[in-house]
């Protein structure tokens, strides 16, 4: 399930890594060099993605960004920046992006938010029945009620979230960076294994008792909720 | 500055003009009322009058013009000597606490808070490129011996070390680039109003799992009303994590970490208070400066940023970082003015 992504980064050896990188993942990929090409080629709107360095040459990516949206250009587009401050990506994400992501960035951390943003169209696309199923469990976002099994679960507000967001992204890499950003709202890096510890409570209550494990950890990349 | 020497001539030359305008008028006056011989002699005497009142004034525009100018001129040379590369140069004030000891006094305070900054900055730019010394050797270590690793196996864990190090050095300098960036105050257009109970609610219990799994237990003093706050959230949080983090790494033994906000007297509190083992009163301050770490086993990542990028984070919002003794352990609080300035200083 190959998606378009057009790639619009000015370092050379950068838009390489990526390219091939997204390439094997079966997607195919289109480079741009500089902001004004990238806007010519995006406006086109035959992209699954769009994938934006911040800083381009000849019109810089937050203008690219604002001309797409004036544009009504709807593409989601992830924000590559090497600016890392809290400020940065605030006015990144207020500027219309769908995603932010710092340099240095592993590319599993890319990989994860590539998919989980081509899901989120796919998601808009076709709106299944509102309640989200994997495996033996089921969350009803109405309720918020979470049954594994037919049993029902305790959980706690947050850790719900956690769940459901994990569930929107069934099959998919979860990071720990995007875990905060998506379910607490913070953009900052907090030194401490905080995501964990609520991933591994979470687990407890998930898949304790149950012989099939929900929650996987993906070593080196973050998490995955599959059946 | 130049521009009120020549007007202080003019000054000066207006007041013996004026001086001469007000002895014809006096004579006009008393010529208009009487006519005796008092006034024959002061007609007579009139020339002369006028002579000396326009010597007078020339005169006194001379003095005051000399004088202001030897001022001016103290000034220029301690702002030449300046610019020339001396920094100690200040202007010495005169005992007359007139306009220009004012104009000295500003320019010696701009001059001791510019020499504050340099120092500072010389400061971080030197203990930057020290501290980057351990994480960078570490990284290079690490490559080394990932490269030296025959085992597959050994090499892929060594490698993931190389990437480990690698996001360290990062957080470092991210870390470095949040607290200038706070000093320099850009991120003021993004402040919002927002409820400080609400977040500190948030972070509680965002980290009551980490203090459980310390060995600690992390309550909020949640207070009755909203406690609103123009800031920028995001940044806030991170202050407050930092210090919760903190709290958790070095005061998770003893009883409990404590966080409350408060209000009082135009004063807004945001405070995580501990019973570890505290800081001495006389390292407070040095807990508190970039890399100021306590000491050197704590040289874990990124350690020793926490609290400056806290106090930067405070100073963006007009406020500062208070470390007391909690009898036992720390008491960090973040203390901001709960009216703000409308305008970004």
């Amino acid at each position: 399930m190959g998606r378009k992504i057009l790639l619009v980064e000015d370092d050379r050896e950068t838009a390489a890594y990526l390219a091939k990188g997204l390439g094997q993942e079966g997607h195919s990929v289109e480079r741009a060099t500089n902001g004004q090409d990238g806007l010519f080629q995006a406006t086109d709107g035959t992209f699954d993605l769009i994938i934006l360095d911040r800083m381009l040459p000849v019109l810089d990516g937050i203008s690219v960004l604002k001309a797409l949206r004036a544009a009504k250009v709807e593409t989601p587009v992830l924000v590559l920046s090497a600016l890392a401050s809290v400020g940065d990506r605030i006015e990144g994400l207020e500027s219309g992006s769908d995603d932010y992501l710092v340099k240095p960035f592993s590319f599993a951390e890319l990989l994860a938010r590539v998919n989980a943003l081509l899901r989120r169209r796919e998601s808009r696309i076709d709106p299944a029945d509102h309640r989200i199923k994997v495996g033996d469990l089921e969350i009803d976002p109405l309720s918020r009620i979470v049954r594994r099994s037919g049993k029902k679960l305790e959980l706690k507000p947050r850790e719900y979230l956690l769940l459901e967001y994990f569930a929107r992204n069934e099959g998919r890499v979860v990071t720990r960076t995007m875990l905060l950003e998506q379910v607490w709202d913070y953009h900052f890096d907090p030194g401490t294994n905080v995501i964990d510890v609520h991933v591994s409570r979470l687990r407890r209550k998930l898949d304790d008792g149950f012989d099939k494990p929900l929650l996987h950890t993906v070593r080196g990349a973050g998490y995955m909720l599959a059946a | 500055m130049p521009r009120s020497l020549p007007t202080t001539v003019r000054i000066g030359l207006l007041a013996g003009l004026l001086a001469l305008a007000s002895n014809v008028a006096v004579v006009g006056f008393i010529h208009w009322r009487t006519n005796n011989q008092l006034l024959d002699a002061l007609e007579d005497s009139l020339p002369v009058a006028v002579a000396l009142s326009i010597l007078l004034g020339l005169v006194c525009g001379g003095i005051i013009a000399q004088y202001v100018g030897r001022r001016v001129h103290d000034i220029a040379t301690v702002a030449d000597r300046v610019t020339a590369g001396d920094f100690g140069q200040r202007v010495r004030p005169s005992q007359s606490r007139d306009a220009f000891d004012r104009l000295g006094q500003q320019i010696n305070d701009m001059l001791d808070r510019t020499g504050a900054l340099m120092d500072e900055l010389r400061m971080l730019t030197d203990s930057l490129a020290h501290d980057l010394r351990s994480p960078v050797s570490r990284l290079r270590s690490a490559a080394h011996s990932a490269a030296e690793a025959s085992d597959p196996g050994e090499r892929d864990q060594q490698l993931a070390n190389v990437v480990r190090q690698a996001d360290a050095l990062m957080r470092i300098l991210t870390t470095v680039l949040e607290i200038s960036r706070s000093e320099a105050l850009t991120s003021r257009s993004q402040f919002a109003w927002f409820d400080i109970g609400d977040l500190a609610a948030e972070l509680s219990e965002m980290y009551e799992p980490v203090a459980e799994e310390a060995g600690a237990s992390l309550r909020f003093d949640r207070p009755d009303m909203p406690i609103e706050l123009l800031g920028h959230r995001q940044l806030i949080a991170q202050a407050m994590s930092n210090l919760i983090e903190n709290a958790v790494r070095y005061g998770a033994d003893g009883r409990g970490i404590v966080v409350s906000v408060s209000q009082r007297r135009g004063q807004l509190e945001i405070a995580v208070a501990d019973h570890g083992p505290g800081i001495p009163a006389e390292h407070r301050t040095e807990a508190l400066r970039r890399f100021g770490r306590l000491d050197s086993s704590r040289s874990e990542e990124g350690a020793g940023l926490g609290l400056a990028l806290a106090t930067a984070i405070a100073h963006l919002h007009d406020g500062k970082l208070r470390l007391d003794d909690n009898q036992p352990g720390l008491r960090a609080a973040i203390e901001l003015p709960a009216t703000r300035r409308l305008a970004g200083a």
